[in-house]
């Protein structure tokens, strides 16, 4: 189901919060200028999610969720009382959102077209659209599963920032997310070992459920060969759920 | 208590899926005998019912297991992989309620391993 691969980048991953979010948010800014060749990198081909094992996933996974330590006590309340069975839109196969499209560590894909990103998420069958020559969008912009998102190039590394995002979780935990949340991403394509990797640095700025922003990071490797497959989410059905009686 | 059911105790591992977590016990792990009676390769679980032997007749169990295309691509499973009928022995965390696992292995009676996740 999965292989072996050594990744290149450092310790900073999942769980690591503290150290991480000071290498993330120490992060000089560079002027923004378009990249062809950092945007042809991406488009290379799918992108498969690397596991802190170093196993390069088929499919989405599960990769885990910020800790209990990392919630403000309400947040952590909310996730406490969340209860999958009823409170998870996607088990009914309703759009994940941000960033569970990109937690979720699908295979994925970019494609740019007249100044818009599109990146397809193969879990779930998720288009998100990034427009790279927008402003930040203002209140008026309704709010949506995947948020306003607005690309730019910090030199060779793809940023995206989006806010405006629909009520939803987080995670499969149910880690709760406010209209206050907004999303900084850092794409960084490099190249070690014979393959070609994208490192992926995720900051999520909500005040009212994390106590200081939260960092994830993901590692994903090219794989050209790949195609993404048709998800075709189907709702599970009732008769084969062992133990549920229908209403 | 079925015939057809071996059963061993397991360390936790809660840190899975939730779904996994919440429906399947963690602690233990057991095995069926059976025949294929519906098989859905599917998105996000893949789903396939077994008619056991039990002691009282036979019963259907309902084996879950990960999206389809993780089997898709992963191990070549196609619409054919499985086919009512099939004699198959699988493996996996038990449902907490009704009968039903999270497979960790199924192997099909003339031993072709379509599944092997078993955890060590």
């Amino acid at each position: 189901m999965s292989s072996r691969n050594s990744r290149p980048f450092g310790p900073c991953r999942l769980g690591g919060f503290a150290a991480c979010s000071a290498l993330a948010l120490a992060a000089p800014a560079a002027p923004a200028q378009p990249s062809a060749e950092g945007a042809a990198r991406l488009a290379a081909g799918v992108w498969a999610y690397v596991n802190a094992e170093g196993d390069v996933l088929v499919s989405g996974s599960f990769t885990g969720a910020p800790p209990d330590d990392a919630l403000l006590p309400d947040a952590l309340a909310a996730r406490q009382r969340f209860d999958f069975r009823t409170d998870d839109p996607v088990l009914g196969c309703g759009p994940p959102g941000m960033p569970r499209a990109l937690t979720a560590g699908s295979p994925m894909t970019f494609a740019w077209t007249d100044g818009l990103l599109t990146i397809h998420y193969e879990s779930m069958d998720v288009e998100r659209v990034v427009t790279m020559e927008g402003a930040p969008p203002d209140a008026s912009v309704a709010r949506t599963p995947n948020g306003y998102a607005t690309g730019r190039w910090d030199g060779s590394t793809l940023v995206i920032s989006t806010s405006r995002l629909d009520a939803r979780v987080v995670d499969l935990l149910g880690t709760p997310k406010s209209d206050a949340l907004t999303l900084e991403e850092r794409y960084t394509v490099d190249a070690g070992d014979g393959e070609t990797y994208l490192r992926v640095d995720l900051v999520m700025n909500d005040r009212k459920v994390f106590r200081t922003p939260y960092v994830w990071h993901f590692d994903f490797v090219l794989r050209p060969d790949w195609e993404l497959m048709e998800y075709d989410c189907v709702e599970r059905p009732v008769e084969l759920t062992p133990g549920v009686v229908p209403d | 208590m079925p015939l057809a059911i071996a059963c061993i105790t397991l360390a936790d591992v809660s840190g899975a899926h939730h779904s996994i977590s919440g429906e399947f016990d963690n602690t233990r792990q057991v095995t069926v005998e059976g025949k294929v009676k519906d098989y859905k390769l599917i998105n996000p679980h893949t789903y396939i019912v077994v008619s056991v032997e039990s002691e009282n007749g036979n019963e259907d169990w309902t084996l879950t297991f990960g999206p389809a295309t993780k089997l898709i691509r992963g191990s070549g499973w196609n619409a054919a992989t499985l086919r009512p009928g099939d004699r198959v022995t699988a493996t996996g965390r038990p449902a907490r309620e009704g009968l039903g696992l999270y497979l960790a292995e199924l192997i099909k009676a003339d031993g072709t391993v379509l599944i092997d996740e078993l955890e060590e």
